[in-house]
């Protein structure tokens, strides 16, 4: 995708949102299609980025 | 079938109103609550404070809860309130914290006054900054992610408009603005997001399961690099002894969260997001 091949994924609180702790299983299924579909699978935990609390955007 | 209702020309005192200028079709045929029909023959008569009266026939309708006009009514209600005033002032009336530090249909969704809201929304047809953020606010309050959707009031987080920072421009690009020459091009339907409630489930007892769809992902990675999403859900909070004093929903404990999920292409130098939450 990018210029090294590689795609990132993120996510993050909108304005207004209060901070949250999540705990985040972010599935990804390709659709549609004739090629075989894999699913990846990324888990958005807290205590491993070291940060306490996903905070909205300022 | 029309109606007249705006205002006659100026006249030279403060007389009370001239009913000539009340068609038929006007305020009796409209059956409205004798609160409004005071105000609305108050709004004829006195150009000047034309724009306090609509106002305050807005705010009627979005607040009170006595006052129950049918859907009809109502729609007649908000084309009499548009006729009143120049187009402009109406959009500004219709987009301004006029009401306790808030739009008029901000409280139209909190009140679940959605045919109101209908028809005020359908003189706008493009949301001012300050009203749609007003508007994301409401939808967060009531945790309506379909009206959230619905209202098409996500924004277009990319790596052009730096994720993740509120944007200076009055008029904010939100995602369907963004995405429509492409989506012109490709001729994909718009992003589907569902949101489900899991009750029961898990240590905490909430939690959601948020069902993204984006249409031909891969080619609008290629062309955009990044495609982004917003959803309105509602979720247990994990550490309430920390933020237990501020509650959008009803108890301290179950709080509304909107959710941005990003995907983009990377590349060495590429920092977005890194280090903003």
């Amino acid at each position: 995708m990018g210029p090294q091949g590689k795609w990132r994924a993120e996510m993050g609180l909108s304005e207004h949102s209060l901070p949250a702790c999540p705990d985040v299983i972010f599935l990804i299924e390709a659709r549609g299609g004739t090629s075989v579909h894999r699913s990846i699978r990324l888990d958005f935990k807290m205590e491993r980025s070291g940060y306490k609390l996903l905070a909205p955007e300022k | 079938m029309a109606t007249n209702l705006k205002p006659e020309p100026d006249s030279k005192s403060d007389a009370p109103p001239s009913y000539r200028a009340i068609t038929a079709e006007s305020t009796t045929s409209l059956e409205l609550p004798k609160p409004l029909q005071s105000k609305w023959s108050w709004v004829l008569s006195n150009k000047k404070r034309a724009r306090a009266t609509v106002l305050s026939c807005i705010r009627d309708l979005v607040t009170t809860k006595k006052i129950t006009p049918s859907s009809e009514s109502v729609t007649q209600i908000a084309n009499a309130c548009a006729a009143a005033l120049p187009h402009a002032e109406f959009l500004n009336l219709l987009q301004s914290l006029n009401i306790e530090g808030h739009t008029a249909l901000y409280w139209a969704i909190l009140s679940g006054r959605l045919e109101v809201l209908l028809a005020f929304t359908k003189f706008i047809s493009m949301w001012l900054y300050i009203c749609a953020s007003d508007l994301r606010l409401a939808c967060m309050a009531t945790n309506n992610h379909a009206l959230f959707m619905q209202m098409d009031l996500r924004r277009y987080i990319g790596r052009t408009s730096k994720p993740f920072c509120r944007r200076v421009s009055i008029l904010i690009s939100y995602l369907s603005a963004d995405d429509a020459p492409l989506r012109r091009s490709l001729d994909y339907p718009p992003d589907d997001v569902k949101v489900q409630l899991k009750e029961g489930d898990g240590l905490n007892g909430h939690k959601f399961v948020v069902l993204f769809r984006f249409k031909m992902c891969q080619k609008r990675l290629r062309i955009l690099k990044d495609v982004s999403t917003e959803f309105v859900a509602a979720g247990m909070q994990s550490s309430p002894s920390v933020y237990s004093s501020c509650g959008y929903n009803n108890t301290n404990t179950y709080r509304t969260y909107m959710v941005v999920p990003y995907l983009y292409g990377a590349s060495g130098e590429m920092a977005c997001g890194d280090g903003s939450f």
